[in-house]
Formats: structure tokens, sequence, C-alpha cells
């Protein structure tokens, strides 16, 4: 072998190329990431999460709106419109799933008629196309909305909305990026950064939970292209020795836990509620963020027929910063209901039997006829709203080579791919070289499911690959290929599974699946049984063997 | 060759969907009649269905007169299967069901099962007559809102026991139980034989929902304490369950927060209730009972569909596996009676079946205008539900009554407008354990030409306000 052929030129310029990490795989990093893919860049992206999509981005209403809801002067409202034109010429890109559907925003008194009418005037000023008011003259809204209930007056009614499953559209980014040669290290949590001046890089010191997925997958990691992730010192001895106690104390309950040091020519903050801890590291104190806990019920999808749209309530004023509560459709064809708006700890996303309540009541006023006896699950998530009250975009003072996507609230998920878009950006302002990646591929190719309306149409699959005809998830008739298929691109747990076939998010909510799918997981990721998680951690599904 | 042999034969006489106790038993029956083509589908890789996790002993009681485990139970059962010449197709799901289309001829034609399994693929089925035997579901976290963190270790009892008797793996150290679901008591046995510190089973109801003799075997021999009126408030942890709270409950259900206490565990077990397997059954249009979640059946076990009969866990919850099992066999019998109703089958054993009246009779009946004909069954005073929701009179009845609250000295009575129809004294009346109630045709009979001074026949033509008689368990 000649020295051209051992040394290939083009891995040799590879490593030349500046080395951009991105803080949080939620959608804004996600999107971040492939972004910067299309451009001769060595991208990494440190997740804390055994997956990505895991914060924010899990759960929330999943609607890419339409771009006239936010407040005025704010990027909230500016980059709505092209948010959402971008986001829907991305996702078809990606396949990402859309459903289109129409809302309504519900008027019960004249202060809200007063509202709606502002929100039509700010939509036509931002040329949002489908827009109108509609009356309940002549019972019009109820022949629209059969279970509205009577004292609704009026409505801001939108033709032009969808709504998507938001892990849906960061596994397809993800995906992609991989392919595009972004690399991940996700169950990795930055404890420490710290501005090597002479050597003008960042060092970026994170920690992980030492599983045995974690050894499988260090190896990887090790002989990755990028070159830049150091073992630290303590790596082999397995011990973790911190001086932040703070840190520790987050770690208390890993058996062990693991260092690395990342070099990196530049860093992204996308890390969701926690950005501001983050920007801090950095020598960032300019904003803050406020972790905003909305709270929702899935509902059964044998309901049918409770509403035909997206059915909004005028915001009340105590809650003026959130779009209003909702009965809203999910595009697999459940009924979701939310939610609420509750200042609260970082790290909860607990739901409590006051705000489900208040929830019941709020929407009880506005859809009849709610079935709650056929409520499946309910969940919380988390948004960051950063003490900015807008978007927090650009460099820090401090050092331009560290950029925010910070205070990511809503319509972030609609703007995911224009914020990913306006990083690039400032990286170009900052000085980064950005030059075209010719290998660039931006299109993702859909994972091929079932036919769940034809079985029989299945046949072909069948045929091609056996697992297709045995159904692990009995609720929602998940085959066995295609959560093999899943663990191939990247899921390593079962909620992972679950986010990207649906796989125990039925009614019987994995009663039937969980066992099954978890001994697929250890068989297809070649760990223990015991290993296997619900979500990463010490999340473990079962606990010891027995003798 | 199973494969072979669906290939072969083109029209399966009955199908059997689901094979657990109920749906083996109905199977097996259907083969001593001379059903030669029966179909069994079952989903996992192994009959028995439930049973085979249930190590336990305490099954057949009533059927056998001796206390057998779980897999001694259905071994019985599959052995004699075994002998018969029934078609088993194990790892195949059934997804859909549907309904025949009308035939020029008059006959009824014939249903067709979608079905996928690792061996056949996507495949039909077609069938003269269905029996669904799909057992039940549990009933979850998210159904019943337990509020809190979302970590892992919240697990239903039915999979805790699938995890610990057939995989072998605890789901945990230190174990608090919500519910008093037999399962939940069952559990609370077996993970302390293993070495699991059980803290505590804690009851929404001011009683308990299982068996009394599990309480006693399983609770107070292991000196694990029950605590009724309680239930658990809030699920704490972030990625494992680090604790919950529980608190006392009022009347009104309501949990007392102020008095709530945190309990440290890794574990939270749900025995909170299961709930009859019928998305299959919803395929083929059969009209499910809000209070039973399982088809509303006649007396004959036949649903809202012609030719589609239901029996065991997915018609109604049961508390011993014997019941489901006798349902099972009368289930078998119903199916062939109908199939020689619709003369589609030529084998089938007619004199142990019918007479000639009641062949006629039958098809009367339970032809296409059924429901029209029956009487409706209401749960009245105490009664959660009843099954069958829908009696002729004709026949003799097999009523299971399950209870709201427990009552001593109580009186459970079958009346309508008129006046009582059948009324019987029970000592101790438990939520826990099922009210079998027996109902000759001759008492019907005799009741409605008293108070109706007519015969039945007559009756059931167009009186819609004789056609609801209900049932109540009062104080006697």
């Amino acid at each position: 072998m000649n020295i051209s052929e051992r040394f290939p030129k083009e891995k040799q310029e590879f490593l030349q190329y500046p080395t951009v990490t991105v803080i949080g795989a939620g959608i804004t990093g996600c999107a971040i990431a492939r972004e910067l893919s299309k451009y001769k860049l060595r991208v990494t992206v440190i997740e804390k999460e055994a997956d990505v999509g895991w914060g924010t981005s899990k759960a929330n209403s999943g609607h890419i709106h339409p771009g006239h809801a936010s407040k005025k002067g704010s990027l909230l409202l500016s980059m709505g419109r092209r948010g959402h034109v971008l986001f829907v010429k991305n996702a078809s890109e990606l396949s990402i799933p859309m459903r289109k559907i129409s809302s309504n925003l519900n008027a019960f008194n004249t202060e809200h008629i007063k509202k709606i009418e502002e929100l039509l005037q700010q939509g036509r000023q931002y040329n949002v196309p489908g827009l109108s008011i509609i009356t309940n003259e002549g019972g019009r809204l109820k022949k629209m909305e059969p279970n509205l209930n009577e004292d609704v007056i009026a409505a801001l009614h939108c033709s032009n909305l969808y709504v998507i499953s938001p892990y849906e559209a960061v596994t397809a980014i993800y995906e992609n990026s991989n392919d595009n040669g972004v690399l991940f290290l996700l169950n990795h949590k930055v404890e420490d950064i710290h501005f090597d001046s002479d050597e003008k890089k960042f060092l970026i010191r994170t920690s992980s939970f030492k599983d045995e997925l974690y050894f499988k997958k260090a190896e990887t990691i090790f002989s990755g292209a990028h070159k830049n992730i150091i073992a630290g010192k303590n790596h082999k001895s397995g011990k973790f020795e911190n001086k932040n106690e703070k840190s520790i104390k987050t770690y208390n309950n890993f058996r062990s836990v693991n260092d690395y040091i990342i070099k990196s020519d530049y860093i992204i903050n996308a890390a969701g509620v926690y950005a501001d801890d983050i920007a801090k590291m950095a020598g960032d104190d300019s904003f803050s963020i406020t972790a905003i806990k909305g709270q929702y019920f899935l509902l059964d999808s044998d309901v049918k027929n409770l509403v035909n749209m997206l059915n909004i309530r005028v915001s009340d004023p105590e809650n003026e910063e959130s779009k209003g509560m909702y009965v809203g459709l999910t595009p697999h064809g459940n009924f979701i209901l939310g939610s609420n708006y509750e200042v609260t700890e970082k790290d909860d996303t607990g739901t409590s039997a006051q705000s489900l309540d208040t929830i019941k009541e709020k929407l009880s006023r506005m859809i009849n006829n709610i079935p709650f006896n056929k409520v499946i699950t309910t969940f919380a998530g988390v948004r960051a709203y950063a003490s900015t009250g807008d978007f927090v975009l650009g460099p820090i003072k401090a050092n331009k080579s560290f950029i925010n996507a910070a205070g990511i609230q809503s319509p972030g998920l609609t703007c995911a791919f224009y914020i990913a878009e306006v990083i690039a950006q400032h990286l170009k302002e900052c000085g980064a070289k950005l030059i075209n990646n010719p290998a660039y591929n931006g299109q993702r190719k859909s994972p091929v499911v079932l036919d769940r309306q034809d079985f029989l149409a299945n046949k072909e699959l069948y045929n091609m690959n056996d697992k297709f005809a045995e159904i692990v998830c009995r609720c929602e008739k998940v085959s066995e290929a295609e959560i093999i298929d899943a663990i191939r691109n990247g899921a390593t747990t079962l909620d992972s599974v679950k986010f990207r076939t649906r796989a125990g998010m039925g009614r019987c909510q994995g009663g039937y699946c969980t066992l099954r799918v978890a001994k697929i997981l250890s068989r297809e990721l070649g760990v223990s049984f015991e290993s296997i998680t619900k979500s990463g951690q010490d999340s473990f599904i079962a606990g010891s063997k027995m003798p | 060759m199973l494969t072979n042999k669906l290939n072969n034969i083109k029209v399966h006489d009955i199908a059997v969907i689901g094979a657990g106790p109920a749906g083996l038993a109905a199977a097996i029956r259907c083969n001593e009649l001379g059903i030669k083509n029966t179909v069994l589908i079952e989903r996992d890789s192994f009959a028995g269905g439930i049973l085979p996790q249930c190590i336990h002993n305490g099954f057949g009681l009533k059927f056998f007169n001796k206390e057998l485990t779980g897999p001694e139970y259905c071994q019985v059962f599959i052995d004699k299967l075994k002998e018969n010449d029934v078609n088993l197709l194990l790892d195949t799901m059934a997804l859909e069901i549907k309904k025949p289309s009308k035939q020029k001829n008059g006959s009824p034609g014939y249903f067709e099962i979608i079905i996928a399994g690792k061996k056949t693929g996507f495949e039909i089925i077609k069938a003269k007559a269905i029996i669904l035997a799909l057992g039940c579901r549990e009933r979850t976290r998210g159904q019943i809102m337990i509020p809190g963190a979302r970590p892992s270790g919240v697990i239903t009892a039915g999979l805790a026991q699938r995890m610990v008797n057939i995989e072998g793996y605890l789901p945990g150290k230190e174990i608090v139980i919500l519910g008093s679901g037999d399962i939940g008591l069952i559990m609370a046995r077996r993970l302390s034989l293993e070495g699991c510190k059980v803290k505590g089973v804690y009851e929404l109801m001011p009683f308990s929902t299982g068996l009394l003799r599990n309480i006693s075997q399983c609770l107070d021999d292991f000196g694990i304490p029950l605590f009724l009126s309680h239930t658990v408030t809030e699920i704490l942890g972030n990625k494992r369950v680090e604790a919950v709270k529980v608190a006392p409950v009022d009347e009104g259900l309501k949990p007392v927060l102020e008095k709530a206490c945190r309990i440290k565990c890794d574990t939270l077990l749900l025995s909170v209730g299961l709930i009859p397997e019928n998305e299959l059954s919803k395929t083929c249009g059969v009209q499910i009972d809000y209070n039973t979640g399982g088809p509303t059946v006649y007396e004959n076990f036949q649903t809202s569909v012609p030719g589609v009969f239901s029996c065991g866990n997915s018609l109604f919850v049961y508390d011993i596996v014997d019941e489901a099992t006798k349902d099972g066999y009368a289930a078998a019998e119903s199916a062939a009676r109908y199939l020689i109703a619709n003369a589609s089958c030529e084998n089938i054993n007619a004199e142990v079946l019918f007479d000639k009246e009641s062949l006629k009779l039958y098809r009367n009946l339970y032809g296409s205008e059924a429901a029209e004909k029956f009487f409706d069954i209401e749960p009245g005073e105490n009664v959660a539900y009843a099954v069958p929701q829908k009696i002729s009179g004709l026949e003799h009845v097999n009523f299971k009554i399950r209870p709201k609250k427990p009552l001593k000295n109580a009186i459970v009575q079958i009346y309508d407008k008129q006046g009582e129809i059948f009324s019987k004294k029970i000592r101790y009346v438990n939520p826990g354990e099922m009210i079998f109630l027996d109902v000759s045709k001759e008492h019907f009979r005799k009741y409605l030409f008293q108070n109706h001074g007519r015969k039945l026949e007559h009756v059931n033509h167009g009186l819609k306000e004789l056609k609801k008689i209900t049932l109540s368990i009062k104080n006697h």
C-alpha cells in the first residue's frame, strides 16, 4: 500500500475542518447539526439523555403553527411564517409524516373577540393564508364542530396548519444527520466548559452513565472519524473525580460515571431548559431559563368524532404567554387534550391531579361530551422560556465562538429549521468558513412500515422479511421487523423503540409488548436483558436475574 | 405442516380465537361434538393463555375437585386438545374479522379472519362461526391517572408475574402494591418468597376486591399489611421509582392529601382491574356492554352478530378459571347449535344438542331479528353488571352477577314492572366473588303466564315496557 492509499487525502482533509459541538439533541440541536452538515465541518452533538428529542421536543402539541399568534415585536412572531414554510419544505425532504388540519381559536366574550381580531390583523401583516373570523350566527360554528359548547360566540379559523409527532421529526433529522457524518454522543452530560486561549479551542468535559451499552459504544466513539474526543484520565478506572459537588449530586443514582474531554472550535448551545446553565459555563449570564410545564391527556384511538379540528381556548390572562388550552388531534388518530402553563423545576415532568382537573374543567366548557373514561395516558412536558421573553439566538459577549440557540419556546418546533439557518449564518459571521460539503444529502427515506388499514396488502413485505408478520405490539400492530429497523437506526431503550415505532403507545401501554421488545433489544444490541432500560441511566426494566 | 393444513381447508366450521382456558375448552368441545375442522388461533408461542405464568395452586377446585397449579390446569386441556383433531395455530395474531357478505341463496356465508404469523404471513381464514376467547388486559397507570413522574418501575401485576415466572427476573427489591385484585395479592406472596420487601397493599375501596382466601394466604400469612381506603397520590423518581406518596381517601374516594406519607420503594405494582379484550370483536361490529367491557350476549353466549360467540375473560372478568372453562364448553355447544340451525355442517351430533321442538325454537329465536324478541337485563341496586344481558325466557339461564359493595344477609332479586320473577337469599355478598344464579325455563314460563296472562311467545312481540328485567341485590 502506498502512502496515499494508507492516508487518503479526503480523510486528512477532514481532520482540518473546524469542529463544532452542539450541546443538546432536541429538535433545535438536531436541526442545527443537520444544517451544519451541509458544510465542511466536523459536527458533534452531545446529549445527556439516551436518545434524541427527550426534552421539550418530546412532550408538546406538535403543531406546525401558521405564524400569526405570537406577541408583537418578537422573533417568535417575525420568524413564525418563514419557519412554517421551511418546516414544510424540510419535512418533505426528511419524510416526516404531517397531518394537515384546521383550527378554531374559540372566543367566549367580547374581550376574546378583540383578541382574535388583533390576531387576524397580525396574520394579515405577515401574509399568513387561510385566516378568517367566523361567528356563531345561525349556528355556523356548531355545524363545523357539533360538540362545541354553546357559550362560544366566535372563532378565529385557520385552514392552514399541520400536526406532527415531534419525536418522529427529531428522529428523522437525527438519522439524516448521522448519514451526513454528524457524530452523536448520547448519554453524555456536559459537566464543564473551558476555553483554552492558547489553542483557541473549547474543552468540554462530559460524564456518562457506565453500563453495558456504554462499553459497546465506547469503541465506536474512539474509532470515530472526528478524533476530537479524548477519553478522560479516569476512563479506565471508572472513577469520577469532580470538584463541582453539584454535578456529583445529580449523578448519585449512577453506578459509575466516566468522563470525556471534547475539543471544539465552536459551541452551539441548544440545551433547552438547561441552556442558561450551559451558557454560564462559558461566561454568559445574559439570560435565565424558566421551565414552564404543560400537562396533557391522550385519549384512546377508538374515540371517534370528538372534534373535527383543533379547538383552542383564547388563553386566560394568567396564561397569556401560552397559546391556550386545546382539544386537538394527533397525526395517529388519537385526540389529545392540553395544556396548562405552570412554572416548575427543570427536571419536573410529573403530572398533578390538580392541574389535570383544571384542564379537564376548562376544556369541558369548550367541548361537550369529552370521554375522560377513555384516557389512555396523561403526561407533562416542560418548555424553556428565556427571561428575555424571546428566542435567544447568537454569539455571547464573552466569546463569539459560543453561540446560543436558547429560549426556544413556542413556536420553536415550527421554527426549528429556520433557527438552524440563522445559527449557521451567525457561525459564518463569527468567522467560521462555511464551505459546501458536496457529499451532503438531505433526503431521508421513511422507514418501511406495515399497511395497517389493509393488512393483506403486506404480503410482499412478508415475502421480503417474515418478521413483518410477527406482531409484537398488539394495540398498535407493530411488527418485529419494524422494531429491529428502529434499533438499527439508533434506538437503544424501550422508550426509543416506542417513540420510533409506536410499540407500547396504545391502550395497554406496553402491558403486552414490554418484555417482548426488551428481549428484541437485548438480542439486537448484544447486551444482557437486565441492562435494557426504559429510558437510559438506571431505568432498568427488570431487576436482578433470579437464581 | 400447520400451514399446509391451513391451505387444504378452505372453510372452517368454527374458528376459536384465543387458546387460553376458555378457548381451549371451546375448541375441545367443538371437536367432541363432531366438528372436525376447528381452527384455534393463538398469538403467543404456547397455549394456555395466562395460566402458564400462574404457578400458584388453587385452580380446578370446582372442575376437578382438587387444587392444581395454573400450568397443571391448562396442561390437562392442552393434552386433550392433542388427542383431538384441532388445528392449533400458534404465534398467530388475528387482526381483523370481516362479517359475511349477504349470500344470494340465503345461506349465512363465511366470516373472514385476517391473520398474521411468521409461518403463514398475512392470510385469510374463512369460518362459518366464530368463538371469541380473547382474554383480558390489565388496567394501566394511564387509565387510573396516578399523578407524578413517569419513571421505570411502575408495572402491572400480571406483567410482573410474567417477568418472574416465565422470564426469571425480579421487577425490583422494594415493592408497593396498589389495588387488592387477585393478581396483586398473588404477586405480594410470590415476591416475598423471592426475597423482595413488599411494603404494603393499598386499596382505594373500603373493601378488598380479591378473593378472601387470597387475602389470608397471600397477605396475612406473610405479614404484609393491607391498607383499605388508601391510594397512591404521586409517583416520585426521575429515571427509576424512588418512592410513592400514599394517602387515605374520604367517602367520595378523594385522597386526603394532608395525611399523605412517602414510602420509599423502587417498584410500584398495579393490580387495579382487568378489562376484557375486545378490539378484535369490534372489527366485526360486535356490540360492547359498557358495564362489563365485553360483548352484550344472549343466554347462549351469542353476541349481537349472529354466528359470533364470546366466552372467557373477553366476555367479562371471571374470578376463577373453572367457570371460564365451563362457559367455553357452553359457547362451543351454542356455536354448534348455530351451525345445525343454519344447516351448514353435516357431521355434528344433533341429538346431543337438540330435540326437534327446540331446534324449531332456536331457529325462530336466533334469526336475523333476534334482538327484537329478547328481554333486556338491567343491572339494578348494588349490581355492577350481569351476564347475559339479553334473555329469551324460553331457555335455562345461568346468570353471573357482579355486586358493587359487600353486603351481609342479602337477597338477589330479578323483577320487572309487574313484580318479582325470582329471588335468592345469599348470606354474604362480596365484589370479589361473582354470584351465580340458575333460573330454569319453567320458572320464567310460570311467571310470565301468571303476570301477563299469556304465553311468552306472544309477550315477546312488540311490548317494549315489558321487555326490561331488573336485577338487584338488596338487604334482606
